[in-house]
Order: C-alpha cells, then structure tokens, then sequence
C-alpha cells in the first residue's frame, strides 16, 4: 500500500521541523484520521493506490525493462546465424541448384516461367491486358506498400486494436501468395491450367 | 620444479603487448565491461549498450530482419567467391558455371549456396515486411523507415532477378525474358525502358554485362548504403518498436 503524505496546507512554514513525525501507516489502527487543521504532528494522509508487490522491498523501483546487448542480444544474432548457416549448409549439400542446357533464343521451352516471386504477377499478365497487368498494378502494389504509412494513421499498434488495417493488408499479402502459388503450380504450358498431380511446370 | 601449462601460456598471450592493442579490455564479465565492449567495437557499435526485454524474444521479431541480413553477407561472400570464375559473356557464361560445377573447388557446394539462399532472403525480406506490419511497426516516428524497408524489399527482388540471369542456361534466358517482357508494356515508354533495361531489343550479350553490373556492384552497394540507413534509424526511433 503507498501512502503519499501531503503537508498540511495551512500548517506554518517556519515552525520548528523537529516537530514529531507520525508514522505513515499505525501499526494497528490503520491510516491516521485528519486532525485539526495548522497543528503540528496531525498531517493529513491519502490514499493513492495499492501497489501488488512482488517482493518485500522497494515497493518503488520500477521494474528494468531492458537487458545489456552483450550477451542477451548477441546470443540470439548468434544462435539465429548458426541456426541459418546449418541449414544453408545442409541444403547446398543435398539439393542442387537447377541448370539447363545453354540459353537459345531459337528454342522456346513448353513452359516458360518467369522466377517464382513473379508468378504472381505473371498470373496477373493473364487476367488484364499487358499495361494493366505488368506495369500499373505492380508500380501500384509497391507504392501502395511504401505509402502506408502516410494513409495509416491510427496511433494503435497492436493488430487487435486495427482489425481493418491488418485484414486489408493481409488480404493483399495472401491475394498474392495465392496467385503466385497459382502461377507456380497450376500452370503449364501455353499458360493453361495443370493440376499439380498432371505435372508440375516449376524451376527455383 | 613446475612447468608451465596452457594457463600459463593464454596468460603470457593475454599480457603480450599485440594482444592488448586489439582487446583493450579484458574478456567482459561486469556490466560495465559489457556495456563498454558494445560501445568500442566498430561491429558491435551498430546495437544499442542496453536492449528492450522483449526485443530480444524470439518470437518478437522471429530475428527476420537479422536473418535477411545475415543471408545478405553470406551472399556477398559467396558471391565474390563465384565472382573469380565467371566472365559474363554469352559465349563464356555458360561454360563457366559448367566449370564451377565440375572443377572449381566447392564450385558446385557455393553455387547452391547462393542460390538457395537468395531465395531464402527474398522470402525472410517479405516475411519481416508483415511481422512490421502486425506490430504496427511503421507508425511515427518510423514511417520514412518502413518506405526504406519497401525500397529494399524492391532491391532485394531486382538483385534476385538480376542474378537469374547470369549462369545463362534455358531458364534463365527465358524467365529473364518473361519478367522483362513486362517493361515492354509501359506506358509511353515502352521501347525505351525496353532498351534500358536490356540493352538491346532481346535479351542478350548487352543484357547479360547489365544484369552483371547491377547484380554484382549496383544493386549490392544501394542496398549496403540503404541497410545503414535503415538500421540507423531503427537506432533513433528508439529500438525495435513496442510490445504493443
């Protein structure tokens, strides 16, 4: 329990300070009651909150909400590197990176696929005419993305608090996984739609 | 009569005087030591002395903006080391990734390397793009840090792109020229951009030194002066946001 004491407003200021000082909290009768106004020794109390504590001692010390880089931040980059180069390691040991055979501007594949992060815009090519599809909406995804925050400007952060945002941004996200995903593995050769279990039309 | 140890030894090196012009302060133990081996390394200088509790939770951040970073270096280092056996000519291209996989030392074990790991950055770059959305990340003051980040995500798919260029095998010319076929549809400024971006009116030798150039020296060096940016000012908007 904190108790804030507040002098009394009208006591003198030039009164001796030796005056005797009352206990904040009387061990067994509680808060002391406001005594008459401008005596010595009958400050008023009030009450301000009840603080839970989590321990018996220093009730005031704010609780540290950092810790040093060194070693808490540094662990974590590292751990995290191994963690990437272990798996880096291990997929460059086992799964190769794809080649064909040389590049011929005479023979045009079946398929031909531009690489997997514009399939989705490659999915979009087939749905709008070319100036729609390959040029206007993708300069409009990423200048849509880099405005955000100029259009946004709710001052709430946690996605609980701005269902809107966090639904329109993640329906474009996943609109675009979707399309892409699409365009990875449900399309075949002339564009046309494959069932994956037909034949996958896809090179990383 | 004792002999000296290994202990004896480290202390010996520990005291030498080329040891104490590189650590000018012994292994940190004490806050104030830790605190000081942050602040007087040029590496470790890029982090605050002290970090938010909850910044350093794993499952925070999940480290995505760390990791694409750290897929950056290992794929500048990779990078150089493939840079020593390729020439980007069209008659050449070709037969030096041939060379790479059959005789160069851990050609084929670097190009796979690469190449999976800039697949894996392109994805951690988006993946880091929503986790700052979800926490609301770029409100004020960090809006212009979040259009640096945008900007990135740009350059991270054109030094991916770029690159798929390069071994100038079937898939790569004809992704290449899917994926610029696209810039024909500008506009206005359809043959120009065109003939920028190719250097030719299709995909060859004058698209594959520009690829090279931007692949390897361009886009790498917009994106270091970009990180620095962006993690500088990750510094004085106060750290990594929240908890929200």
């Amino acid at each position: 329990m904190t108790i804030e004491k507040r002098p009394n407003a009208t006591a003198d200021k030039n009164a001796p300070t030796q005056a005797p000082r009352v206990p904040a909290v009387e061990r067994d009768r509680g808060p002391k009651l406001p005594g008459p106004p401008g005596v010595p020794g009958t400050e008023r109390f009030r009450l301000l909150a009840y603080v839970k504590q989590e321990s018996m001692v220093r009730v005031d010390k704010r609780p540290d909400e950092t810790v040093l880089t060194w070693p808490h931040l540094l662990r974590a980059e590292f751990l995290m590197a191994l963690l990437i180069s272990v798996l880096l390691v291990v997929a460059s040991v086992f799964i190769h990176a794809p080649l064909e055979e040389m590049a011929n501007a005479g023979v045009t594949p079946h398929v031909a696929k531009a690489p997997w992060y514009f399939l989705g815009l490659q999915e979009l090519l087939s749905y709008f005419n070319a100036t729609v599809g390959g040029v206007l909406l993708p300069t409009l995804y990423l200048v849509g993305l880099a405005v955000i925050p100029y259009i946004d400007r709710s001052p709430y952060k946690a996605a609980r608090d701005r269902k809107t945002a966090w639904v329109f941004f993640m329906s474009l996200m996943l609109g675009g996984l979707l399309i892409t995903l699409i365009g990875s593995f449900f399309r075949g050769p002339g564009w046309n739609w494959v069932w994956p279990w037909d034949g996958i039309y896809f090179t990383l | 009569m004792t002999f000296p140890g290994p202990g004896d030894l480290m202390r010996v090196v520990r005291e030498s005087s080329v040891w104490r012009s590189l650590f000018r302060q012994p292994y940190p133990t004490t806050s104030r030591t830790r605190a000081l081996a942050v602040m007087n390394n040029v590496f470790l200088h890029l982090h605050p002395v002290r970090v938010k509790k909850h910044a350093v939770r794993y499952t925070y951040t999940f480290c995505l903006g760390g990791v694409s970073f750290f897929l950056f270096l290992v794929l500048t280092v990779t990078g150089v080391y493939l840079m020593f056996f390729y020439v980007p000519s069209v008659t050449r291209a070709y037969q030096d990734i041939l060379s790479i996989e059959n005789s160069v030392a851990f050609g084929t074990f670097v190009r796979n390397m690469h190449r999976w790991g800039a697949h894996l950055m392109v994805l951690t770059v988006f993946l880091h793009m929503i986790r700052v959305f979800y926490h609301g990340a770029y409100k004020p003051p960090r809006e212009f840090n979040w259009v640096i980040g945008v900007v990135l995500l740009f350059c991270t798919l054109w030094l991916s792109f770029t690159g798929y260029l390069l071994p100038w095998d079937q898939i790569a010319f004809w992704a290449i020229t899917v994926g610029t076929q696209m810039a024909t549809y500008a506009p206005l400024l359809s043959r120009e951009s065109s003939f920028i971006l190719l250097g030719g009116v299709e995909v060859g030798q004058g698209t594959l030194i520009r690829f090279y150039v931007m692949h390897v020296i361009a886009f790498p060096l917009i994106v270091a002066i970009l990180l620095v940016v962006h993690f500088w000012r990750i510094r004085k908007d106060g750290g990594v946001s929240g908890p929200v």
